[in-house]
């Protein structure tokens, strides 16, 4: 190095300090901030308060998409089995909104469940027999049989499960609750979507379901893919080495530093950090998508293969993810959509996600960390009792999901459909119930955290319906 | 708590208030700008407009109702806080008396509560929410340090606060700016000089109508209205499949370009299709009404769909052109705003006449020209008129001549004596299908080329020639008048002249009998046709000599023609060199007592059930010959001399040549038309598409209760504006979208032109004049300069709807002109910039940024409208998509060069660059963007494909535009991308850049090639790899500052 560009760098290295300013150090700090869950952030409302000792400081989702039979599931019913090829009772379903049947409405028959139930666990849970594993976790989780929502189709009602309502735009849940929390890592987006490969008849799915919406982009999941550049844009342009790439942002956030003495613009400032994450995450996301360093002891439990883009492999990814830092985990999983097919189509998805599922709950439990990360696994509504062929509709009234972790009791059931597993009877959950649920856990009053939008104080639970958190499956 | 103690504590209280309220408020509370938002946001969800929701039977958005007594006590009392249970409630120490109940989470601080204090004790006055008042007129204030009207408001409140307006910006920071909020690119070096050198007083205002005329202009306005109308090129839910919409996105450009009064945009949007004798232009307009989102999901019930479609269009139609939160009012009364949900459903009805399948496909139902399309047709359909003219004259003529000839063929052919044949060896009889010309009555193929002397001809005056390299033919087939094969002898001749000099290797006749697989050739093996061996391929020996006519031949038998096959055409292939072809034809062994060319009497029987001769003859031909009169004999015999016989004198063969020359030219005529007339439909085959609004019998419309479509207990209405707005009067004509349209647009309606200029002041400020884009009803902000908003809303709306003539008005002003810097105090003491003491700064939208990338690159294809084009998308973006799946297909050429905003917009997964830079997805109004500053914009400046090409083409152009030194071509570099002169510092820093990447890609050719190999446009191989790799270094940190799309 010669002396002029010594005495410059050196010069540089001065204006710096001056130059980041008041504006980056402030954000800095808050970056810190954001890291502990029991300080607010400033972006929230003042009068939204914590809920006093947070019990999750994660979620990771498990969505099945495309709607999973609670028949051959979690809900288990004989007098359904009873009535197989008999007329579903019309008192049950008139008036009724329904999908594909429509057109069927008069000749309606049960279709018994096409899978032999067993008791698992210590707590004798119910659960399908296709799914051993997860019931080998029964004691580790809460069933909920007797969820309800308000959309029949896919797209909306993902939409709904994602953002509490059916009009797109709207945040989704790893936006709100990345708005609230902010994330514990520099290195990494803090809310992460993860897709699996394989699954049969994939129904669309749709970026808007980890969208930002009205919440600024930076809430947005980044959805990680399995092939190719794990995150958009992330890979260099061929011909340019990690080096070139850290010389060149080098480069451009010393002009951009040294304009800004002038310009005195905080984006200014603020981008300069940006690129410092960026590069970070050129190598913190290649080094985390890099499975095939785990032990294989662990790679068996999840009986994944590195690199194949299984939901086995991206259970293992959101374990990594949620060590690292990473405050919402949202998998996705195709191939539920069962019209037709029901009893093979269980067992053929059964294969691919029953083992995946049942060791990430074991994982995180072995490395103590079930107690603080909240696993929901579920889809975005249920079955019909009712045969479609040999198959089943969709069905909104009543349908199952389970929890785990995160301060949510293990070995229990919560909730109960109808003798038909029709409509959810027993202290029945709205999906506003569950985000209310959810946020709670996480220290989040859902009533209080609101973000203003067309003139309306919007939440995750809706503008005006009173969610209610389900006190009984906390631990 | 008994009532004796609440009436002393009560007073206490407020003997304590209010010495405290006044001596801490000197200005008169404004109930708009101080109190309105308070209580609408902290009381009206319970004590508003809703009647569902409302506790107590209070009102408070209701003067007369706020101050009424119920059992005993009065909200408000005006002049009297003390008395008014309002204040007690928002002071009450009582969890269960405190207001608002601590469980709405909704806390009033404590100079809330003086304000309202004071405003009760100041009398209470209401006033109408100041967006549904009447625009006013207001008073020009005093004029300060600038005449202009803007400057007189904006420094009228400046002066309150005591500030001033900032010095006008440096004229770099000012073009800049300039250009990026007109025009949404920034400026070339050519551009800016223009300007930059043009020291007169007019520089600017010329460069504002420069800017203003600009197509660019239009291109710029409409990336925002598209947000507005979520125009998107596919469906949106589930499947998201495509939907043709992009010729709407071109009337948006066209529009602002032209400066279309916005009170015809606005009517052209909403009822375009009902305009009496509607325009195609008109129409597109219309297709506003079928942007929304809409679903071809299996399994979606229409029903539903009806309602999500109503309520989504009600929602946009409030948000786009009234800046009002109609969709609220879905489910509820609104809770805010006076917007019932009758009203909802009343709007609801007027977009009931939409003719649509609530599910499924998106088909076009408008075909109509572009105007460059429309000028190509009127030309074609000049060319077709003149081509009918043009034959019609050519048939006229023909006929002439045919009438001439055919008066003299009777006498001719009565000269003749024909006798019956007699014996089977008196002539073999040949068929000719060439001689001089074509065969008239079959289809030709491929280039018959005439020759006559003095190239070799054989007989007659001319042959055909064909000259060509490999593989070449040309063939004539499907002749109306097939040969009929007699025996396996039958001998079908060409005569052959191979030129001495380009000889071809291999000649090949094929003949067509309904197949092509008979083929005899001369020479090797080189034309590709058919199996060796086989009647397919008939090896006949050598080529024949050079230089003179010889006569090849073959005979049926040997290429597989059966008798009674039917040859319809004959194929002439070469490889390589030159031949002429003469006299084609077949030698038939026919017994001439059964040919019916040479008898008369077999001829009359093969005609019986031809569909090739006049119906006279053929009739004649049927009857049986002993009841044939003498008169039928004699035509018979004519025809059969005049046409067929061909021992006939030379004059009849003459008259037979000369016909068929007539023939020929009316087969010309018939394939003229038909390509002038193919040439018409094509064009009209490549008309752009569109879906536009189509208005049928209207739905029947019903309020449904809580939004639910399955209930069906809900009132019936009609199209009706929302009541408190008004009432239209249509007579007894139910009101229809022109109704709507024309309200909109009327001077009763006082939201469309605040909404609109407002939006437009944004544009050039940052922000609104009232700072909420989607909202001017209660949960709004009221505005922070109420006149000056109204005083340009009454001109706009006044003044003809002018969008340019507004856009002219802000942008002169000394307001817009004035430095962004925020001096002294500013940035503490009026952060958010609400006096515009200073301009305002942000980086671009997402669309601009790579704009100008392209534009700095030199890479732009500036080009107007047109339908969608696909940029480079990273792979696999798109996998998750389903029914059917499907692959984002990078365009070619000009489509990854094009301006942003033409990119194909999938609402499933907008393109990720754009979404990095705030780009919403248009699945609804997107009225405002955030602008966020995130990790994801750094990768997409670093390594998306886009940008990295566009260094390099920077890097080129510097390369190959001269300026030898490093430091010149510096100085270029920043005065294409930042408009100015770099520094010292600068420099050193990027020729300390320069220097470490040239000496990296000097070591490291390879790793130089393939940086240079990104992107779809090649390098100039002429220029050093590593050179040009260490310069695209370089321009990519120029593309990646913030300052090359930051806004000053």
């Amino acid at each position: 190095m010669d002396a002029t560009t010594f005495i410059n760098r050196r010069s540089f290295l001065n204006q710096a300090t001056v130059g980041i300013g008041a504006t980056a150090l402030t954000s800095m700090l808050s970056a810190n901030a954001l890291s502990n869950p029991k300080v607010w952030p400033a972006n929230l409302p003042p009068r939204a308060k914590l809920i006093g000792n947070p019990k999750a400081k994660r979620v990771i989702f498990l969505c099945m998409a495309g709607g999973p039979s609670h028949l051959e599931t979690y809900d288990y019913k004989p007098k359904l089995k009873e009535m197989d090829g008999k007329p579903m009772p019309k008192s049950i379903t008139e008036g009724q909104p329904i999908a594909q049947l429509m057109g069927k409405k008069n000749a309606l028959k049960c279709l018994g469940p096409q899978h032999e139930f067993e008791r698992y666990g210590k707590s004798g849970q119910f659960i399908s027999n296709q799914f051993p594993k997860i019931g080998s976790i029964a004691d580790d989780i809460c069933i909920i049989r007797s969820m309800h929502t308000e959309q029949i189709n896919h797209d909306p009602a993902h939409t709904y499960m994602n953002t509490g309502t059916q009009i797109s735009g709207r945040p989704s849940m790893g936006s709100w609750t990345l708005y609230g929390l902010g994330a514990d890592t520099e290195n990494l987006p803090g809310f992460v979507v993860l897709t699996s490969v394989g699954g049969g008849q994939n129904q669309p799915i749709a970026s808007r379901q980890w969208h930002s919406g009205f919440l600024p982009s930076k809430y947005q999941g980044v959805h990680f893919h399995s092939k190719g550049d794990p995150v958009l844009y992330l890979s260099n342009p061929k011909g340019v080495t990690a080096k070139d790439q850290r010389s060149l942002i080098d480069s451009v956030n010393k002009l951009n530093l040294m304009r800004n003495e002038s310009l005195r613009d905080p984006e200014i400032a603020t981008k300069v950090s940006q690129y410092e994450m960026a590069f970070r995450m050129q190598t913190s996301v290649p080094e985390l998508m890099d499975v095939s360093k785990e032990p294989k002891h662990v790679l068996d439990l999840y009986g994944a293969k590195p690199g194949d883009g299984s939901f086995a492999s991206n259970c293992i990814l959101a374990r990594r993810l949620a060590e690292r830092g990473v405050r919402f985990i949202h998998l996705y999983h195709r191939g539920w959509d069962h019209h037709g097919g029901v009893k093979n189509a269980i067992t053929g998805v059964a294969k691919r996600v029953d083992q995946g599922s049942a060791a990430l709950i074991q994982d995180l439990k072995q490395r103590g960390m079930l107690n603080d990360t909240l696993v929901v696994w579920g889809g975005e509504f249920g079955r019909t009792p009712m045969a479609q062929g040999n198959g089943r509709d969709h069905h909104i009234k009543g349908f199952s999901i389970w929890m785990a972790g995160g301060g949510i009791k293990g070995g229990i059931s919560y909730g109960n459909t109808d003798e038909f597993g029709y409509n959810a009877e027993e202290n029945v959950v709205h999906v506003r119930d569950f985000h209310a649920t959810m946020l709670h856990q996480l220290g989040i009053q859902s009533q209080l955290f609101t973000q203003k939008y067309q003139g309306l104080d919007f939440r995750l639970t809706g503008v005006d319906k009173e969610a209610h958190v389900l006190k009984d499956i906390l631990a | 708590m008994n009532n004796v103690y609440k009436m002393n504590l009560r007073t206490l209280l407020f003997s304590c208030l209010s010495l405290s309220i006044l001596s801490t408020l000197t200005a008169k509370v404004n109930f708009t700008r101080d109190i309105r938002p308070i209580l609408s946001d902290k009381c009206f969800a319970c004590h508003g407009p809703d009647e569902n929701t409302r506790k107590a039977k209070l009102r408070l958005d209701i003067r007369e109702d706020a101050i009424k007594d119920l059992s005993g006590s009065r909200a408000i009392v005006p002049g009297e806080p003390e008395a008014s249970e309002l204040v007690f409630r928002l002071h009450s120490k009582d969890k269960d008396e405190l207001m608002p109940p601590s469980k709405t989470g909704k806390v009033l601080t404590t100079e809330q509560k003086k304000i309202i204090e004071t405003w009760i004790n100041e009398g209470a006055k209401y006033e109408e929410h100041w967006s549904f008042r009447p625009i006013a007129s207001p008073t020009l204030p005093v004029k300060h340090s600038s005449s202009h009207h803007v400057d007189r408001f904006i420094e009228d409140s400046l002066n309150k606060e005591k500030l001033t307006l900032s010095p006008e910006a440096d004229r770099i920071t000012l073009l800049r700016r300039l250009y990026f909020d007109l025009i949404g690119i920034s400026p070339t070096p050519k551009e800016a000089e223009l300007f930059l050198k043009d020291s007169s007083q007019k520089a600017y205002e010329q460069l504002v109508d420069r800017l203003l005329g600009d197509e660019r202009f239009g291109e710029r306005m409409a990336v925002n209205w598209l947000d507005l109308v979520r125009f998107a090129d596919t469906i949106g839910y589930h499947s998201d499949n495509f939907m043709e919409v992009s010729a709407y996105r071109e009337y948006v450009i066209n529009a602002f370009n032209e400066n279309l009064p916005y009170d015809r945009f606005v009517i052209e949007n909403i009822a375009g299709d009902l305009i009496p004798e509607a325009s195609n232009r008109q129409k597109v307009a219309s297709g506003y009404n079928r942007l929304l989102q809409t679903t071809q999901e299996g399994g979606a019930q229409p029903d539903e769909y009806v309602t999500i479609y109503q309520a989504d269009r009600v929602r946009n139609f409030g948000n786009v052109w009234l800046a009002a939160t109609t969709g609220c009012a879905q489910c509820h009364d609104h809770k805010y705003d006076p917007f019932t949900i009758k009203d909802f459903y009343s709007l609801a009805a007027f977009f009931a006449d939409i003719k649509e399948r609530p599910v499924g496909r998106r088909t076009p139902n408008l075909t109509f020209p572009t105007t460059e399309q429309e000028s190509q047709l009127k030309e074609l359909e000049n060319r077709l008129a003149q081509a009918e003219k043009t034959v019609e004259e050519r048939k006229k003529e023909t006929d002439r001549k045919k009438k001439e000839m055919l008066s003299k063929l009777h006498d001719m052919v009565d000269k003749v004596a024909y006798a019956e044949p007699k014996s089977d060896s008196s002539a073999d009889s040949e068929r000719i299908f060439v001689e001089d010309a074509p065969p008239s009555d079959a289809t030709l193929v491929e280039e018959w080329k005439i020759a006559q002397a003095p190239d070799p001809v054989f007989s007659g005056k001319k042959s055909i020639v064909r000259e060509g390299v490999g593989n070449n033919q040309h063939f004539f087939w499907q002749s109306k008048s097939p040969y009929e094969i007699a025996k396996g002898e039958d001998e079908f001749f060409a005569y052959v002249f191979l030129d001495p000099i380009e000889p071809p290797k291999q000649v090949m006749l094929q003949f067509n009998d309904g197949t092509w697989e008979h083929r005899a050739y001369w020479g090797k093996s080189l034309i590709p046709y058919g199996k060796e061996n086989t009647v397919g391929k008939v090896n006949m020996g050598p080529l024949p000599k050079t230089g003179e006519w010889i006569r090849l031949s073959v005979s049926a038998k040997k290429v597989g023609l059966k008798p009674k096959a039917k040859v319809n055409g004959i194929a002439f292939t070469q490889f390589d060199g030159k031949i002429f072809w003469d006299k084609i034809g077949v030698k038939s062994t026919r017994d001439p007592r059964n040919n019916p060319a040479f008898s008369l009497a077999k001829w009359t029987e093969s005609i019986k059930s031809s569909k090739n001769f006049p119906a006279d003859l053929v009739k004649v031909a049927k009857k049986s010959s002993k009841d044939r009169s003498d008169k039928d004999i004699k035509l018979l015999r004519r025809h059969f001399l005049a046409y067929v016989f061909p021992m006939v004198p030379e004059e009849i063969k003459k008259f037979r040549t000369d016909s068929k020359k007539l023939e020929g030219e009316s087969t010309r005529s018939a394939q003229e038309l038909k390509k002038a007339r193919d040439a018409v439909a094509n064009a009209k085959k490549g008309f752009r598409t569109m879906l536009v609004s189509q208005a049928g019998p209207p739905r029947m419309v019903k309020i449904l209760p809580r939004g639910n479509w399955l209930d069906k207990s809900g009132e019936e209405v009609q199209p009706a504006i929302p009541e408190f707005m008004g009432k239209l009067e249509t007579g007894d004509k139910i009101a229809n979208r022109m109704d709507l349209a024309k309200w909109v647009v009327s001077k009763e309606n006082p939201l469309t032109a605040r909404a609109f200029v407002n939006r437009t002041w944004k544009l050039f400020f940052g922000y609104g004049l009232s700072r909420r884009m989607d909202d001017l009803g209660g949960q709004g902000e009221p505005p922070t300069h109420p006149e000056l908003l109204d005083h340009l809303a009454s001109e706009f709306r006044d003044g003809g709807w002018d969008v340019k003539s507004l856009i002219r008005n802000i942008v002169t002003s000394k307001a817009y002109r004035q430095d962004s810097l925020p001096r002294g105090n500013l940035a503490k003491d009026d952060p958010e910039n609400r006096y515009y003491a200073r301009q305002s700064r942000f980086r671009v939208d997402a669309e601009f940024v790579r704009d100008s990338a392209l534009s700095i690159s030199g890479l732009l294809v500036q080009k107007i409208g047109g339908k969608s084009v696909k940029p480079y998308q990273p792979a696999g973006y798109w996998q998750h998509l389903n029914f059917p799946a499907r692959k984002w297909q990078a365009g070619k050429g000009d489509e990854l060069y094009r301006r942003s905003l033409y990119t194909f917009v999938c609402r499933s997964f907008p393109h990720p660059a754009m979404v990095a830079f705030d780009a919403p997805s248009r699945e609804e109004c997107a009225a405002e963007r955030p602008r966020s500053n995130i990790p994801q914009q750094a990768l997409v400046l670093l390594n998306d494909p886009v940008f990295v090409e566009a260094a390099k083409s920077l890097a080129e152009r510097l390369l190959k535009e001269g300026e030898a030194t490093d430091t010149k071509r510096l100085e270029k570099i920043f005065s294409i991308a930042l408009t100015r002169k770099p520094t010292k510092q600068e420099q050193i820093i990027l020729l300390d850049h320069l220097a470490e990447q040239r000496k990296r890609y000097k070591e490291d050719e390879k790793s130089a090639i393939e940086l240079l190999s990104t992107g779809a446009k090649p390098v100039d191989k002429s220029l050093h790899s590593s050179e040009l790799a260490a310069w695209t270094s370089v321009s990519r940190a120029m593309l990646n500052l913030y300052e090359t799309t930051g806004r000053f």
